[in-house]
């Protein structure tokens, strides 16, 4: 095999609710290892791409490929490596917690028990409690630790963190998914549609932007934080009319000025330079910087 | 592995059961009942058609719930993504709903005590095992088409349904029984492709969510960008109660649909009084006076707009008064109105009568669907769970009124030889119109102060629907506490009234 298989291959994806196009013409790799952020604003076209991907919806055009599988052909094989949490959680409220994990276990071959029993300590989740009496929170949690244990090859987590207290969210992300994937490193991937891109900052090692149903972005992350820089300028009086190729006036207060540049960070600083600034500062944008700018970008460009 | 499968099965039995454990319960109390009352002269072949009713209900509410529970959980893409063959999800789920409905089967017949109702073989097999081939055949599919376990029920009943007006059109009732064989193999074969179609659309189920939407606020945003029209929120309120009800009016659509056909069949054959027109609106009319109570409050809940539609800043007793009035209003209005408009136009010289018990009747059902309504957290449920509690309050209040008035003139015996001599000697004087009116004032505590004391029942049932309604509050405490009250106070009345009229009777000289 010259080439690894991927674990997420989709392909020209079209999918149409009656005549609104949800997905339009979507095409993205994820290679296996990799924790891959799937970004967009509401209704952008994502939970809609998951469930194409998890063979809950039927594409209406456009291939989906998981680990080199159909989805809808060899669903079976597709769905034993991975695992999933939808964005609203749902349980059956007359089990208890733990029955509510027997269940999901009874359909994989293989359950880990140890993870199981620190991830119930760890959320203090009461396993005596029915379902129907969790808060949202505490259902959250309880979807996370049955898409963990089965340790899956691929985490596809829709919104996962949507309900959880500041704490368990840092938690959940730093310390179960950081876990998970470097318990089997390059082995297990993660795809995460979420808003809360600033939690998964450290995680995220690649990255798409959708925007009605069309990619927008798609980067490597550290290449996305070299190419996507913001430069700050403070002038002795009022700053000069600016305006340069490939950058953007993201806020000019008083003598201060804030440009979001693409790729060409050094050149705009040079020329900056030629107006004198007091002082001068270059700093890498946060992936949540990125998603905001790539899109007010695409806004102000539509 | 094969305890994989028992956790797995034992989910979808527990999924089924408490549906399942009330239908049979309320077959066997009504078995039970019918037994006792099996004989001349105290048989009473009114409970062979409340078999029928909770046998057919329960067995398609059973069947819809198996599929449908995924849906009301939002668990169906769960279960979907879960490594497993989808052929095999669907297979266990048949495992269990097939046992359950033939066990409904199997006690449904054992109720049917004389066969009174249906004499002929072909129906009481189409009664009992009808159903049963329904439920296993064509629910699970239509719920899963519909997306709503009610949607299922009602869709189910209504291909059975067509193929009885087509078949009766082709061979009118009265010149045999081909009508119901036709019926019982074309509900055979209808079941038999469901079961096809159910296969194969398992197989592509897609568990969307957000299509609908998606595609709902695309619709909104849309609307919004048309040059919005101030509105009064009553009239908003009004429309949104009426949207609620959309089931309710897609089977009175139905039922237009089946008329049609029987009144073409007595076009064709003028002699033909069709007796299926009656028959078919009396189905209809117990059907849709349920249906609109059960979707009163279940509904909301089940889609999450309750609570921000009780916090609107409107008084909430303001709202439920338009719920109310909007869900009476409607099961009356498709009961008795629509039977009454088809009648008109098909027959000005003979139409549908109207009479006060039946509008009565209609509202205390639809009251009562409202209450059981209001403590459902699902229309599927608040339908199943109306049928046995309206039996239930039925057999608990006027099926006791016979021993009661018995028990109450044996504990204050009136001297009716005194009574008719004082009535025979005033008879024709002067003295006679104001003893006739005190006959009637006692008359009147006797029989029509009942009715009122039902009416006020039927109120107060209102008045605790309302409390659930905008309530989190549903415990068992709480519906015990409502049950014990309305028991109460008809008791206490009812025997009051017959006490005083007892009294009264005591005291003419």
């Amino acid at each position: 095999m010259s080439t690894q298989t991927l674990a997420i291959e989709i392909d020209h994806l079209v999918r149409r609710y009656g005549r609104t196009d949800a997905v339009n013409g979507l095409s993205l790799r994820v290679p296996p290892g990799r924790c891959y952020g799937f970004f967009g604003r509401n209704g952008a076209g994502k939970t809609t791409t998951i469930k194409c991907l998890l063979n809950l919806l039927r594409p209406t055009s456009g291939s989906v490929r998981v680990f080199g599988l159909d989805p809808a052909r060899r669903e079976v094989e597709v769905k034993s490596r991975l695992a999933y949490v939808p964005d609203q959680v749902g349980f059956y409220p007359w089990m208890t917690v733990r029955d509510t994990l027997e269940y999901a276990a009874s359909f994989r071959s293989r359950w880990n028990r140890d993870t199981e029993r620190a991830l119930l300590d760890q959320f203090r989740l009461p396993t005596g409690h029915k379902t129907g009496h969790l808060s949202k929170g505490q259902r959250t949690q309880l979807a996370l630790i049955a898409a963990i244990c089965p340790e899956p090859d691929l985490l596809v987590l829709d919104e996962p963190t949507s309900g959880l207290d500041p704490i368990v969210r840092r938690e959940f992300i730093q310390t179960v998914i950081g876990a998970y994937q470097d318990a089997a490193p390059g082995a297990r991937s993660v795809f995460v549609s979420t808003h809360l891109i600033s939690e998964f900052e450290g995680l995220i090692d690649d990255f798409t932007i959708i925007d009605e149903g069309r990619e927008v972005l798609t980067l490597d992350a550290d290449a996305a934080r070299a190419r996507y820089q913001k430069i700050y300028a403070r002038f002795a009086g009022a700053p000069p009319p600016l305006a340069f190729e490939g950058a953007r006036v993201l806020r000019q207060q008083g003598r201060e000025v804030q440009l979001v540049v693409n790729g060409n960070a050094e050149s705009v600083k040079a020329r900056l330079a030629a107006h004198s600034p007091e002082a001068i500062e270059i700093q890498a944008l946060s992936l949540e910087e990125i998603f905001v700018t790539t899109l007010q970008t695409t806004g102000a460009a539509a | 592995m094969t305890s994989a499968v028992g956790i797995q099965l034992r989910k979808e039995v527990r999924a089924l059961l408490p549906a399942l454990v009330v239908v049979a319960i309320t077959l066997t109390a009504i078995a039970f009942l019918a037994r006792l009352k099996s004989g001349f002269p105290h048989y009473r072949n009114d409970l062979e058609l409340w078999v029928a009713i909770v046998h057919g209900l329960g067995v398609l509410s059973l069947a819809a719930l198996a599929f449908g529970h995924e849906l009301m959980h939002g668990t169906m893409a769960s279960l979907l993504v879960q490594p497993v063959a989808r052929r095999r999800i669907l297979l266990l789920k048949m495992v269990v709903l097939i046992p359950a409905a033939v066990l409904l089967g199997v006690l449904a017949d054992s109720a049917f005590v004389n066969y009174y109702l249906w004499r002929a073989r072909i129906q009481s097999q189409l009664l009992v095992w009808g159903p049963v081939a329904v439920a296993i055949g064509l629910v699970p599919v239509l719920t899963l088409l519909t997306r709503k376990p009610l949607g299922g029920v009602v869709f189910a009943i209504a291909i059975p349904g067509m193929i009885f007006g087509v078949s009766e059109y082709v061979y009118p009732l009265r010149d045999g029984a081909e009508a119901w064989w036709i019926t019982w193999y074309g509900t055979l074969a209808a079941a038999g492709i469901g079961l096809l179609v159910l296969w194969r659309a398992f197989q592509n189920l897609e568990a969307a969510g957000d299509g609908s939407a998606r595609a709902s606020s695309r619709a909104a945003i849309a609307t919004d960008r048309r040059e919005a029209a101030p509105r009064h929120w009553i009239w908003l309120l009004v429309k949104k109660e009426l949207r609620l009800q959309y089931l309710t009016m897609t089977v009175s659509g139905l039922y237009v649909v089946a008329c049609v056909l029987v009144m073409a069949a007595q076009s064709r054959d003028p002699e033909y009084l069709g007796p299926t027109f009656y028959a078919v609106s009396a189905l209809h009319c117990g059907f849709v006076a349920l249906l609109a109570g059960a979707f009163a409050s279940a509904e909301e809940r089940q889609l999450g707009t309750l609570a921000s539609q009780v916090l609107m800043p409107q008084a909430a007793w303001r709202q439920w008064l338009i719920k109310a009035g909007v869900t009476l209003g409607l099961a009356v209005v498709l009961a008795v109105g629509l039977p009454w408009l088809l009648m008109s136009v098909h027959r000005p010289a003979d139409p549908f009568p109207i009479k006060d018990e039946l509008v009565a009747a209609i509202l205390l059902a639809t009251s009562a669907a409202m209450y059981v309504s209001s403590l459902s957290s699902n229309s599927l449920w608040a339908l199943l769970a109306s049928f046995p509690a309206i039996v239930l309050s039925l057999l608990l209040t006027t099926g006791q009124l016979r021993p009661l008035k018995l028990a109450i003139y044996r504990w204050l015996p009136v001297d009716q030889q005194r009574i008719g001599a004082i009535m025979s000697a005033e008879f024709r004087t002067d003295a006679w119109p104001a003893r006739r009116a005190q006959l009637d004032w006692i008359s009147w505590w006797q029989s029509d102060a009942i009715a009122w004391i039902i009416a006020g029942v039927a109120l107060l049932t209102m008045f605790f629907a309302a409390r659930n309604h905008r309530s989190l509050d549903r415990s068992v405490r709480t519906i015990a506490t409502q049950v014990t009250t309305l028991m109460l106070l008809f008791w206490t009345s009812t025997i009051a009234c017959l006490a005083i009229a007892q009294i009264a009777y005591n005291a003419i000289r």
